[in-house]
């Protein structure tokens, strides 16, 4: 079976990007093994105490604590772009690996597709 | 090789569905294959058959809409993208008692699986984003 | 070796440090501006510049000679012979 690469950029709520890509991973997970990568402002999609009910919008961060009920267990973020936003691991709301630029490079070769957001 | 091709920008605002269309002239021309396009976020308003550009641009649905007739291209639209951005097909439009359907017949509206089905038997997923 | 392509100099900021040395890159669409002032930094030396839309920019004249220029029958073999393809947008 191929495995899926899901790589986000996008942060969320400004424009639907964000959210559709995650139903993108989300429809992945059901038919073959997948992992998700956060990069640049993607990573602000899983900061966590975001509260949308003040501008009519879909509070999707919460569905990113299913993940791994959808049988996405790697998910991924780059080190640097972390500390250069001023935040931690323990910001965001699920358990993501920060990875070297080295590291992260290497995941394109390891998963068979890669599918930008 | 098969191709699969994937337009997340919509006509007009974005280059993407026009790069898009270059890029699968080139596949076919080179004597590949083209598996499927895709058409997500504001990519399916690619397939709006109400678009009525100025007579001195290009119509970008009606190209599309050529090239798939012309070499049997199946081209889906995204559900969930679609409906919520009011590109619908006949069915679609009275399953929810719409006055009018808006995707031109040479696009098939389909679910998102359509995408992952893409990834995962073309030998080559290309995405044209904005 | 991985495709890369950049439609954006944005995108470029996102993940250009994430290209390596073996990796190929394709500039489209508002991308081919990253090659205006000469000043690109990228661990690969395969860069391409798709000549359409450099041209539709104004930017061919302006374009090093060192970067390779492709047409869309380019991009597509581009893609056949790299293993991976990454989009960046």
């Amino acid at each position: 079976m191929k495995t899926l690469l899901f790589v986000n950029t996008r942060p969320p709520h400004g424009s639907v990007k964000a959210q559709e890509g995650l139903d993108a991973l989300l429809m992945g997970s059901a038919f073959a093994e997948c992992s998700a990568l956060y990069l640049g402002d993607g990573i602000l999609q899983l900061l966590d105490g975001q509260d949308t009910t003040q501008t009519d919008q879909k509070n999707f961060s919460l569905t990113f604590g299913a993940l791994r009920d959808y049988g996405v267990d790697q998910v991924f973020c780059s080190k640097t772009q972390l500390d250069d936003k001023g935040l931690e691991p323990s910001d965001l709301v699920i358990n993501v690996a920060a990875l070297a630029d080295r590291d992260i490079a290497a995941l394109f070769s390891s998963h068979d597709v890669v599918l930008n957001f | 090789m098969k191709f699969a091709i994937v337009v997340h920008g919509a006509p007009y605002s974005d280059q993407a569905p026009l790069s898009a269309l270059s890029f699968a002239r080139a596949v076919l021309a080179e004597g590949h294959e083209i598996y499927r396009v895709f058409f997500y976020q504001d990519g399916v308003h690619t397939g709006n058959r109400a678009i009525t550009p100025p007579q001195d641009e290009v119509n970008i649905q009606r190209l599309w809409s050529e090239l798939a007739t012309d070499n049997h291209i199946e081209l889906i639209v995204c559900i969930a993208s679609a409906l919520r951005r009011g590109v619908l097909d006949q069915t679609e439009a009275d399953r929810y008692e719409k006055s009018c359907a808006s995707l031109d017949p040479a696009f098939t509206i389909s679910g998102l699986g359509q995408l992952i089905d893409a990834g995962l038997n073309a030998d080559r997923l290309v995405t044209f984003g904005c | 070796m991985v495709l890369h392509t950049f439609n954006s100099i944005r995108a470029l900021g996102v993940s250009g440090s994430l290209v390596q040395e073996q990796d190929h890159v394709l500039f489209i669409e508002d991308g081919v501006y990253c090659l205006l002032d000469g000043s690109l930094k990228l661990a690969s030396s395969n860069i391409h510049v798709l000549q359409p839309d450099a041209d539709t920019r104004g930017l061919s004249g302006r374009i090093s000679p060192e970067i390779q220029r492709a047409d869309y029958k380019d991009f597509v073999q581009l893609c056949c012979d790299a293993d991976s393809v990454c989009n960046w947008f």
